[in-house]
């Protein structure tokens, strides 16, 4: 039983030589892995084949029991709604204030009104931003738009959630802080993956990491776990 | 109402007001052309009508010599001679209608357009002219009337209407496929524009669009988004244009109505036409750019992942 499944993929940019080469790896349901890997290795392009923010060059991708290559575009995007995404740059429009960027998911769903708000208000209040509802993202500080992120890509409650560098813009504190919302949605079920290089974090909140080396994708159990422990 | 709240950062730039700016230059264009269309159709049928059914008899003027002076002057009294006899003739034909003589005074005010007021009728060789009205549902053989009255008055000549009124026709109607080329010109133009803009939008909001997406957005949604705006910018550059337009044509009716001339047709249309001018273009100029929004913004989202 897996959520995702990589069957020999590979991707490549026109004529270049390939960013990943010939990928296989599974992810089991109310997992937590981490995706790491040097700067330039490949990371963000894996991150966004996982989100479907692009297909691969070659090999199979399957996501919640769907292959996302053959996929319908109807299809794709009632499957896009499963599935939460925590930019790297948080990706908060802002022209529109905390409450409509978390409602953004619902509105899109059709979710009724009423039901957006109690939604985004008690989500709000749960990461701690239950003071900056009407707040734009501009007048947030680095953390809080962080959180705003996350609220957003969890307020549809989606069965897996990919982060991109979450602690990436913000200070250790924070991203500690940010590091056990994650924990906490992973406790109540919903698969994660978080991209970083953060050792600090690798130790703090120990998981399998995917690690790219060599365009190749290595499975590492936790790493610092007698430490983190 | 919920499901379609605009989601995408499309602030009001100088790209919303060029849309406005060339649509209503667009519709502005349009609305002149179609109301010279109506005018026009209205003025080539009056002109259809006015002379469709009547002849002009035409007597060419007789000129006598003074035997003192030798100079050479019309023979008015000959003239009217024969215009009665004409008269008498063609007033006993079970075809004819109504025959009326074009007094001194009418020829001066048919002659006025061209050669102005100051001129005496006696000083012009005059030919004397005599309307005929042929009664409705009969038809009257031009060429033999012709025949039975130059055996009174060799000179004399039968100008039939309709071969006038036809070429008129045939004129009126090349203008008016002209001015039809001209409107579907404009209206594809202002497509053309729709859908560059449009395109060059939705570049700008690549990255907002991706993100819709990737939140789950249908294409419909997203389309609906770029829609909303750019049916805003197209509605306000409507408006002005017909504005204007009405404007220019109000203003055109009233000098046309101010001068006094048989060869410039008044412009004027009726109530109904002038709704339909207002109306009609916002409906469809608005129905237009909605569906070519549509239409573009779902082929471009389409060739996203």
């Amino acid at each position: 039983m897996h959520l995702i499944k990589f069957t020999n993929v590979s991707m490549k940019y026109g004529s270049n030589m390939p960013v990943l080469d010939n990928i296989n790896f599974e992810i089991k349901p109310g997992s937590y892995h981490y995706l790491t890997g040097n700067s330039g290795t490949g990371k963000t392009t894996l991150m966004k084949l996982l989100y479907m923010g692009q297909m691969p060059t070659s090999g199979s991708i399957q996501i919640l029991g769907h292959d996302v290559n053959r996929i319908s575009r109807g299809k794709l995007t009632k499957l896009r709604r499963e599935i939460g995404i925590v930019f790297q740059n948080f990706r908060l429009l802002n022209h529109l204030n905390i409450m409509d960027n978390i409602a953004l998911p619902l509105r899109i769903a059709s979710i009724h009104e009423d039901d957006i708000k109690n939604n985004v208000v008690e989500l709000l209040q749960w990461v701690g931003l239950g003071d900056k509802i009407y707040e734009f993202p501009e007048s947030l500080s680095g953390g809080e738009q962080q959180r705003a992120a996350i609220a957003r890509a969890i307020i549809n409650r989606p069965k897996i959630l990919f982060a991109d560098e979450p602690t990436g813009n913000i200070d250790e504190n924070i991203g500690g802080k940010i590091m056990m919302l994650l924990e906490e949605l992973n406790k109540l079920g919903t698969t994660v993956v978080v991209a970083t290089h953060d050792e600090s974090i690798l130790k703090k909140f120990p998981h399998p990491s995917l690690n790219i080396e060599n365009k190749k994708l290595i499975l590492q159990p936790p790493r610092f776990s007698s430490e983190a422990a | 109402m919920a499901k379609y709240k605009n989601n995408i950062a499309l602030k009001p730039n100088s790209d919303h007001w060029l849309l406005s700016c060339i649509i209503g230059l667009m519709v502005y264009f349009a609305v002149l052309s179609i109301s010279g269309n109506l005018s026009l159709s209205k003025i080539s049928n009056q002109w259809v009508s006015d002379l469709s059914g009547n002849i002009t008899i035409e007597i060419p003027p007789v000129f006598k010599e003074d035997k003192k002076t030798g100079i050479q002057t019309i023979d008015h009294e000959l003239l009217e001679g024969q215009s009665d006899t004409l008269i008498e003739i063609l007033g006993i034909n079970d075809k004819i209608a109504k025959v009326t003589p074009l007094s001194k005074q009418d020829l001066l005010e048919l002659i006025n357009p061209w050669l102005g007021s100051n001129v005496s009728n006696n000083e012009l060789p005059l030919p004397a002219l005599i309307d005929v009205q042929i009664k409705e549902g009969n038809i009257l053989d031009i060429k033999e009337l012709e025949k039975s009255l130059q055996e009174h008055v060799k000179e004399v000549k039968v100008n039939d209407h309709m071969s006038w009124s036809k070429d008129l026709y045939k004129f009126t109607s090349t203008i008016k496929i002209i001015s039809a080329t001209l409107s579907i010109s404009i209206i594809i133009l202002a497509i053309m524009i729709i859908i560059m803009t449009i395109k060059s939008r939705m570049e700008v909001h690549r990255s907002e669009t991706e993100l819709l997406h990737l939140l789950g957005a249908t294409d419909r949604y997203i389309a609906h988004q770029f829609q909303s705006q750019a049916l805003h910018s197209s509605f306000k550059g409507t408006v002005i244009g017909v504005i204007a337009a009405l404007i220019t044509l109000f203003i055109i009716s009233k000098i046309s109505s101010s001068i006094d001339s048989n060869i410039i047709p008044e412009f004027s249309l009726s109530l109904k036409q002038w709704g339909i001018i207002a109306i009609a273009p916002m409906f469809i100029s608005c129905l237009l750019a909605m569906i070519t929004i549509r239409i573009t913004a779902i082929k471009e989202l389409q060739k996203m992942q």
